[in-house]
């Protein structure tokens, strides 16, 4: 079953002059048709500039089409009436953690979206226990989270998500600004929470070597989808790549400078793990 | 002229019960021409460090020397120094307000009294260094891309003719290409306008790809200084710290393992593809 479904999404950004006339339009999306299967891990990369996180502010009613419409979990985004319903259904996380937490406790900044939705207090406290045990943070909930190093304050915002109950959660550059620790255990929160508890994961990011472990990764351009495949897919069509401004994870690139050496490596290795299997296999041959 | 850290010491919150301190005993130089990298983990003290080299916090105990002056001394001319030592927040665009590109990049010269004919030269030169040229003289810094506001926002620092150029996570946000350009830039700043860059990131494989010196910060206190072939002989170490090696480094590291003997002290492609290729000769 498709969890989100765009049919025809336009979105323009206009600006304004001093009379609130009209001056500009920029089109940031243009008549993208995009659907996406409920329990999918969907990487979504892109130059500055195409679309991505305009895309993304569609899936919670951030923003509304301009042309076209968006439905999440079949409620159509530009229905008034299904705005909490959709908020309660798709979760977000931002770039940076310190502007997500509120409270100066870490169970009460979790229980923030439940609480205002007039969840039961013995409800409550049963949701903020598992978001927090499933981002693997329960020995914090009474700490103050300005104590928290970043990765860590990533995750409580992600437990924030988590305690709506939510089954979609967007990450839009939700790494960008942690060290490599907390990236690490970030992407591994994602995925966990996408295999264990079945929750949709729409990750937007820059780092290719994110977008290597999704089920299915589509490439924005100029508010278009450009690419759409599996990483295998995408990251074998390496000019297209690298035309729209993208890269190969390093370890692709090293593996490439191989094959081109002669070396008869399967193309695209996209782990080093995957590449030293690869070479173990291709030395014992010798 | 070198920048010098001796022994310095800084506590927040110093001589209170929630007094935490966050460099511990730094000594360090800082040489124009040289591109230095400092990596460290979240609350390491790297912010809290480049504070110090212009002067927006003054350590507890210590000495901080600009070419063999002690900044500190009372009389020095602090002012002067942090034209001498410019700084580059995260996400510098946040802090363009003009509504011209070329007047925000006058502002820094014109606060340091300058004539209006050099605040101009100064401008101009700034942002030709970061390679914008005249027509986007007019336009407003905030129709530009994300990558071109950063360059807007470097040149305004570069228009006061600093000697060290000091930027945090310069590239964070930005798009594979926009970060690859910017770092090329800065590249170009140190190799060729003779900057002493001091850049701090959470890229190893960047770090790796364009420091000519690497310092590992934890806990405020210095733990490795060396070119990126020494520092990433630290796997261990580094990992521990909740750092890690460049990709193709982790690759050697794995073949190792595996059994296989090979330099686990490479950083670059090339270098690594060298290696590998060996095995199979």
């Amino acid at each position: 079953m498709d969890i989100i479904k765009a049919s025809g999404l336009t979105h323009d950004y206009i600006t304004y002059d001093e009379d609130e006339r009209p001056i500009s339009v920029r089109h940031a999306l243009e008549n993208v048709d995009l659907a996406i299967e409920e329990g999918q891990f969907v990487a979504i990369l892109g130059h500055n500039g195409s679309g991505k996180s305009t895309f993304a502010k569609h899936i919670n009613a951030l923003l509304l089409p301009t042309a076209g419409t968006v439905t999440v979990g079949g409620m159509d985004i530009a229905d008034e009436a299904n705005l909490w319903d959709i908020r309660q259904l798709a979760g977000m996380v931002f770039q940076n953690p310190d502007n997500q937490i509120i409270a100066t406790v870490v169970e009460e900044d979790v229980a923030f979206g439940p609480e205002n939705m007039g969840v039961p207090t013995k409800e409550l406290e049963k949701r903020v226990a598992e978001a927090l045990a499933a981002v693997g943070m329960t020995a914090f909930a009474k700490e103050s989270p300005n104590k928290l190093s970043g990765g860590q304050k990533q995750r409580i915002a992600i437990a924030g998500a988590l305690a709506m109950r939510p089954r979609c959660i967007v990450f839009d550059e939700s790494t960008a600004m942690l060290d490599p620790s907390g990236r690490k255990e970030v992407v591994a929160t994602m995925h966990r929470l996408n295999r264990e508890e079945g929750i949709t994961v729409l990750l937007i990011t820059h780092y290719m070597d994110e977008a290597v472990g999704a089920d299915r990764v589509i490439v924005l351009d100029g508010g278009h989808i450009a690419m759409d495949g599996t990483p295998k897919q995408v990251f074998a069509r390496t000019e297209e790549l690298l035309n729209l401004g993208m890269q190969l994870p390093k370890v692709t690139q090293l593996a490439n400078a191989l094959t081109a050496e002669g070396l008869p490596l399967p193309a695209p290795i996209l782990t080093e793990e995957e590449l030293i299997e690869e070479l173990c296999r291709l030395r014992s041959k010798i | 002229m070198p920048l010098t850290l001796k022994n310095i010491n800084y506590a927040y919150n110093a001589g209170t019960a929630l007094e935490k301190k966050v460099l511990k005993d730094v000594s360090l130089t800082f040489r124009e021409g040289e591109f230095t990298a400092i990596i460290g983990p979240t609350g390491s003290g790297k912010s809290t460090l480049i504070q110090h080299l212009d002067l927006l916090l003054t350590a507890t105990s210590g000495e901080l020397l600009f070419n063999g002056e002690n900044v500190y001394a009372e009389g020095y001319d602090r002012k002067a120094l942090r034209s001498r030592v410019g700084l580059v927040f995260q996400y510098p665009e946040y802090q363009l307000f003009e509504p011209e590109i070329f007047t925000d990049v006058c502002f820094g010269p014109k606060n340091q009294g300058l004539p209006e004919a050099e605040v101009h030269a100064n401008a101009r030169e700034a942002m030709k260094l970061v390679g914008l040229d005249e027509s986007y003289d007019t336009l407003s810094p905030f129709e530009i891309s994300g990558g071109q506001k950063r360059r807007v926002a470097i040149a305004g620092v570069l228009a006061m003719k600093p000697d060290f150029l000091v930027l945090d996570e310069p590239a964070a946000g930005l798009d594979p290409q926009g970060k690859k350009e910017l770092l090329d830039l800065i590249r170009g700043l140190c190799t060729q306008a003779g900057k002493g860059i001091i850049l701090v990131s959470h890229s190893m494989d960047d770090v790796a790809e364009y420091a000519d010196r690497i310092i590992v910060l934890k806990d405020g206190t210095v733990r490795l200084d060396g070119t990126p072939h020494e520092v990433f002989r630290h796997r261990e170490e580094l990992v521990q710290m909740g750092l890690s090696v460049p990709k193709v480094t982790e690759v050697l590291c794995g073949l190792k393992t595996r059994g296989f003997d090979v330099d686990t002290g490479l950083i670059g492609i090339a270098e690594t593809k060298e290696e590998i290729l060996r095995l199979f000769r």
